[in-house]
């Protein structure tokens, strides 16, 4: 499989605290990749340093073969690389449709494929309905949508599943398998259960640090790994 | 088409010029005067409200807009080629690179600074209008800036009015239409700057773009000003001139696209109709002003303008 | 160029500087204590003026007037705070600056309904005629003891805010709010404390101000500008850059309009615009 992100050497400190310490790693393509590890692991920092909604204070970050370090967040996202977030972030005044087509805009698809997504997702009937409005579980649906019309090549998903009911949660777990068929995921989560059943590669983070890096069954069997979770638990 | 018809806003703002035209018809000046005042300061609010209330950004120096649009076109039709409509053009076209300008030099700054920035370069303005005597006559102004052009003859109250009226209903509708368009949209994106920047849209283009916009329409509506009444000074360049649109824009609702126009009317009725109250309306605005931050936070229930505002929003409640 | 000229706008320079610092130094202190930028400031110098006119009037007596000018000014501000300011401080930025501009605004015309719309002035000659002759000027003791009293201020909330323990509280508050309350210091307290004294401090510049100028409606919108271009380039919450740009303000204004009056205020503001777009920060960093 081809790579698809390189990460060499990513650093970010605030003060004194390194949030993210000398991180590199490789992503590849159409590999669901899920990256789990305790809270205050850097998990977030190192997305938002690849998203460059951070500057990195050492590193290069390569996509797709192209230096992108110092590229800012609508150039990268314009490249392929398309995030969500762990709090919802949407354009609360605007109604679902007008959110969606506002990303629509930044990747030059047209509304027909809006009306898809919207049906795939079963978004319809809250078309005209202001975001801010909408049920959780909706505006995460809407988030999703979004990022998929922005023609990602690479999808990161910063913790996808919190705070939806269970119900939410297997519906979500499928769509992103179908998805993942067709895009390279990075997933940050925290439900144990999602991650097991989505990945099929896992990269477990602490203290700025990536401490393991395989595939499922050697994570779970991997003793700093179990250490760290069964030890903190 | 279907749709824009049916719309709330358009609705409104064709009945809104049907009036206006019938009270043209009437000849009576008093009456000419204060919708001709209501229609150049509507315009003036709208264009604040596109910086203000879509997308959320508050400048306290759009009367340089204002009265560099006034400026051009009495220093034109004064010094250059006597016709009003020309200057008028002439005007709108200059406003597109300006506006531009400061809107580069501005919008890279967070809200605090862009505020006072936006307040010294409009204070900027004034100093150099006040100062330059031999080119803007200082603080004496401009006078006699001519209605009869070679193009357009608009001396007659009537067709001066006329002339009013028929670029506040292009304006306001063009601005509607405009607001409503995929440009638009990016614009009321604004509201969530950070998710717009990783929606793969570039923020500082459309903030220039909503900027230079509000620009033009702001020099449009001076450009009216100084052919309306003949004579401008300095004064519509400083600061305090600059807080009118907003406390018209707040007046009214900023959350409604013809919420600046119910601002400019009750603005317009409490200064010159109800001259009585002269004194005190600058105070009323004031403290409605208060109200209506303090209120829409959860504390005070307002005074009579939350009333209004609440009879507006049933008479105008619709999506932006 | 006069020697003796230059020294004379230099010095009007400094006590048109200290009444600006009398002004900046509340807005600084209001802001870095509670991180609001108080449109209304200006209009409370101006009530002191106002106040220290009537209350002149009837006391005929210099210090009585002063200190109730300056005391009763602060207390209008402390019910501002209590009443309105309060209720905004965990909102936006943008709601903040318009509910003071409303104050402002608000303050602006009560004060042209209770005192009129004619300058009003207090005539003190036994104040302002002795003083130092400087050729064929004459700077009164009175301007000197303003750029005194501008400088000891300076070095008294120096004084205060760093080796004091009460100050040490205000500098908890100014730099981090939470930890502030972790430390069991009541931030609401010490708001409204601040409040106090900045308020305070600029009705004492307002009441000082009126003996040597007249002041009308417009004064304060004229003083609003300065001060917010004072404290921008200054670096928004610097005492320090607050006191010196004051001065500096002052003097290039004062040497300006002597200089090159076609163009005085041209120039203060270009130079604004142009530290504004280098540094936006202001020149001095916040402390």
């Amino acid at each position: 499989m081809r790579e698809i992100l390189r990460v060499e050497n990513l650093s970010k400190s605030f003060g004194k605290f390194k949030a993210v310490d000398n991180v590199s790693f490789n992503l590849r393509e159409l590999e669901i990749t899920v990256l789990i590890g305790p809270n205050g692991a850097g998990k977030t920092t190192l997305v938002n340093l690849v998203t460059k909604k951070l500057k990195p204070d050492q590193g290069r970050i390569l996509f797709m073969g192209r230096d992108i370090t110092n590229l800012n967040s609508y150039q990268i996202t314009r490249l392929g690389i398309v995030r969500t977030f762990q709090i919802v972030n949407l354009f609360p005044t605007l109604t679902v449709y007008e959110n969606l087509k506002v990303a629509a805009l930044g990747s030059k698809t047209d509304n027909k494929e809006i009306e898809m997504i919207m049906s795939e997702l079963r978004l319809d009937k809250y078309k005209d309905v202001k975001v801010m409005n909408v049920s959780f579980g909706v505006q995460k649906l809407v988030e999703l949508a979004m990022a998929l019309l922005l023609k990602p090549r690479l999808l990161i998903l910063d913790e996808p599943a919190a705070g939806l009911p269970r119900e939410d949660r297997k519906n979500l777990m499928r769509i992103l398998k179908e998805i993942g068929e067709k895009i390279t995921l990075l997933i940050i989560e925290h439900d144990m259960e999602f991650v097991f059943e989505l990945a099929q590669r896992i990269m477990v983070m602490n203290r700025g640090k990536i401490i393991a890096d395989g595939k499922p069954d050697d994570i779970i069997n991997n003793s700093i790994v179990r250490e760290i979770y069964l030890g903190e638990s | 088409m279907n749709k824009f018809l049916r719309d709330i806003n358009i609705i409104t703002i064709l009945i809104l010029s049907i009036l206006l035209g019938l009270i043209s018809l009437t000849g009576d000046r008093f009456y000419l005067y204060i919708s001709s005042l209501f229609m150049i300061y509507s315009l003036y609010a709208l264009s604040y409200n596109l910086l203000y209330g879509y997308a959320k950004l508050l400048s306290f120096g759009h009367g340089m807009f204002f009265a560099t649009g006034a400026y051009i076109t009495g220093l034109f039709t004064l010094r250059i080629f006597k016709d009003p409509l020309i200057g008028l053009l002439i005007s709108i076209i200059s406003t597109i690179p300006f506006a531009l300008l400061i809107g580069y030099i501005t919008l890279r700054h967070t809200k605090v600074y862009f505020a006072i920035l936006t307040l010294a370069l409009s204070m900027f303005v004034y100093a150099i209008l006040i100062k330059w005597r031999d080119v803007t006559g200082g603080s004496d102004g401009l006078v006699g800036i001519p209605k009869k052009g070679v193009i357009v003859d608009i001396s007659s109250p009537q067709l001066n009015y006329l002339f009013i009226l028929i670029f506040f209903v292009l304006s306001s509708l063009t601005l509607y239409l405009f607001i409503n368009s995929s440009r638009g949209l990016l614009i009321k994106a604004l509201v969530n700057e950070e998710r717009l920047l990783f929606t793969g849209h570039n923020v500082l283009v459309i903030r220039l773009y909503a900027f230079m916009i509000s620009g033009v329409v702001a020099a449009l509506s001076g450009s009216l000003y100084a052919v309306f009444m003949s004579v401008i000074t300095p004064d519509i360049a400083y600061w305090t001139f600059s807080a009118e649109p907003l406390i018209m824009t707040l007046l009214g609702g900023s959350d409604y696209y013809l919420g600046p126009l119910l601002g400019a009317a009750i603005y317009v009725s409490l200064t010159t109709a109800l001259a009585r109250f002269a004194e005190y309306w600058m105070l009323f605005l004031g403290i409605a002003m208060i109200a209506i931050i303090i209120s829409f936070r959860g504390g005070v229930l307002g005074a009579l303008i939350l009333v209004t505002t609440r009879l507006k929003d049933k008479r105008l409640k619709t999506s932006k | 160029m006069n020697l003796e000229a230059f020294l004379t706008q230099t010095l009007v320079g400094l006590y048109t500087g200290s009444f600006y610092w009398l002004l900046t130094l509340g807005l600084t202190l209001i802001f870095g204590v509670t991180r609001i930028v108080n449109f209304a400031h200006a209009s409370f110098f101006v009530l002191g003026s106002y106040l220290m006119y009537t209350f002149y009037i009837y006391t005929n007596n210099f210090i009585l007037s002063l200190s109730a000018a300056t005391i009763t000014t602060g207390l209008i501000g402390v019910i501002f705070e209590i009443t309105l300011i309060r209720r905004v401080y965990k909102i936006e930025e943008m709601y903040q600056l318009l509910l003071t501009l409303g104050i402002a605004l608000t303050l602006n015309e009560s004060q042209k309904l209770i005192w009129g719309t004619s300058p009003k002035y207090i005539n003190m000659p036994e104040l302002i005629s002795s003083g130092v002759s400087i050729g064929y000027t004459n700077i009164s003791y009175y301007s000197i003891a303003v750029i005194s009293i501008g400088l000891i201020l300076f070095i008294i909330i120096h004084i205060v805010i760093n080796k004091t323990l009460w100050g040490l509280k205000i500098r908890a508050v100014w730099r981090d709010n939470i930890m502030a309350q972790a430390l069991k210091i009541n931030p609401y307290l010490i708001y409204t404390t601040v409040f106090f004294i900045g308020i305070a401090l600029a009705g004492f510049g307002g009441a000082l101000m009126i003996i040597l100028h007249p002041v009308g409606p417009g004064v304060g919108d004229h003083l609003i500008i300065y001060a917010f271009i004072i404290v921008v380039i200054a670096s928004l919450g610097n005492i320090t850059g607050a006191y010196i740009t004051s001065l500096l303000i002052g003097v290039i204004s004062s040497l300006a309009t002597w200089l090159a009056p076609e163009i005085d205020i041209v120039i203060i503001y270009l130079i604004t615009i142009i530290i504004l777009l280098l540094r936006p920060g202001g020149l001095f960093g916040e402390r």
